[in-house]
């Protein structure tokens, strides 16, 4: 693929997915691992610079330096299903992002997000949307009540937790696993577990659908 | 366990009636990420061809931080070299 640069009559030659792994298995290309480094830090920095404040240079070099290790040990799971630098990027900003997301959410544990109400408190009376019928207010406050019913007698405290610490908190499930000692995947599958059990119990009970119950709370 | 606010319980339904009986983690949303974002910056409709990473997008607040990012990134990378 080749990109002409009609201001400096230059041609920028992007590599073949199958020059890429050529010249970064060993012995890697110096050139290559260079020319990714610079196509990560671009890609980075693109990334980077609306969402996090300040000096980006020095975070975005540490980011792609252990990104670049990564790739490299990982090489051989490329399975030459996309671009090379798209896989490659998609690594860099895992990384970045596992990082930020560290150092954003660590001083915050999980007992202060399940503890402190992120809204108003819970009054059945109050309407907060003035263009919801009373009736389908009503609807909506007793399967809200009843959710929160099934929520303290049909889960696990554990379960009960990262829900909360998910919905309530808004925090991302890595910073939850990591705060519960387990890892994204065993907490995806215990959130995932939670969530059939209560879906299954208020369907039953409500005798809904679930877009039925969806359709409730949609544009109210 | 403190009672939960208003907004707290509609986002449980929310999130509730959108759950399916098999659904993808954010490891099997990662390992197919590159071809939807790809398929999405060719503007072609991803969440056609990958509707279970759209919808672990649509769940899962770092994962969906991340495809945000990745789109960003790629685009500057190709908005560098053009």
């Amino acid at each position: 693929m080749i990109f002409s640069d009609q201001h400096m009559s230059t041609q920028i030659v992007q590599k073949s997915n199958q020059e890429w792994l050529d010249a970064l298995k060993e012995p890697i290309s110096s050139e290559a691992l260079e020319e990714l480094r610079a196509t990560l830090l671009r890609g980075l920095r693109a990334a980077l610079s609306s969402r996090v404040d300040g000096d980006i240079d020095a975070l975005t070099e540490d980011f792609v330096q252990d990104a670049l290790l990564k790739i490299l040990k990982s090489i051989d799971s490329f399975r030459g299903e996309s671009r090379f630098t798209t896989w490659a990027q998609k690594i860099a900003i895992h990384v970045a992002f596992s990082e930020l997301r560290r150092r954003r959410w660590k001083d915050i544990s999980l007992q202060t997000l399940i503890e402190t109400p992120d809204g108003d408190e819970f009054t059945p009376a109050i309407l907060t949307d003035s263009s919801t019928s009373p009736e389908d207010e009503a609807t909506q406050s007793d399967i809200m009540n009843h959710v929160e019913k099934l929520v303290n007698e049909e889960l696990t405290d554990r379960q009960k937790t990262a829900m909360l610490a998910m919905i309530q908190g808004n925090m991302p499930i890595s910073e939850i696993a990591l705060k519960m000692d387990t890892n994204p995947n065993a907490l995806y599958k215990l959130l995932h577990d939670a969530r059939k059990r209560l879906q299954s119990r208020l369907l039953e009970s409500a005798g809904l659908t679930a877009s039925e119950l969806l359709a409730i709370f949609e544009n109210k | 366990m403190p009672k939960m606010s208003r907004e707290t319980l509609k986002k449980m339904v929310e999130v509730i009636s959108a759950t399916r009986s098999d659904e993808y983690d954010c490891q099997l949303c990662f390992d197919q990420l590159q071809k939807f974002v790809e398929l999405d910056l060719e503007g072609k409709d991803a969440s056609e061809s990958f509707p279970m990473v759209r919808h672990h997008l649509d769940s899962c607040i770092g994962c969906e931080e991340e495809y945000a990012a990745l789109i960003d990134a790629l685009s500057g990378m190709e908005a560098s070299l053009a």
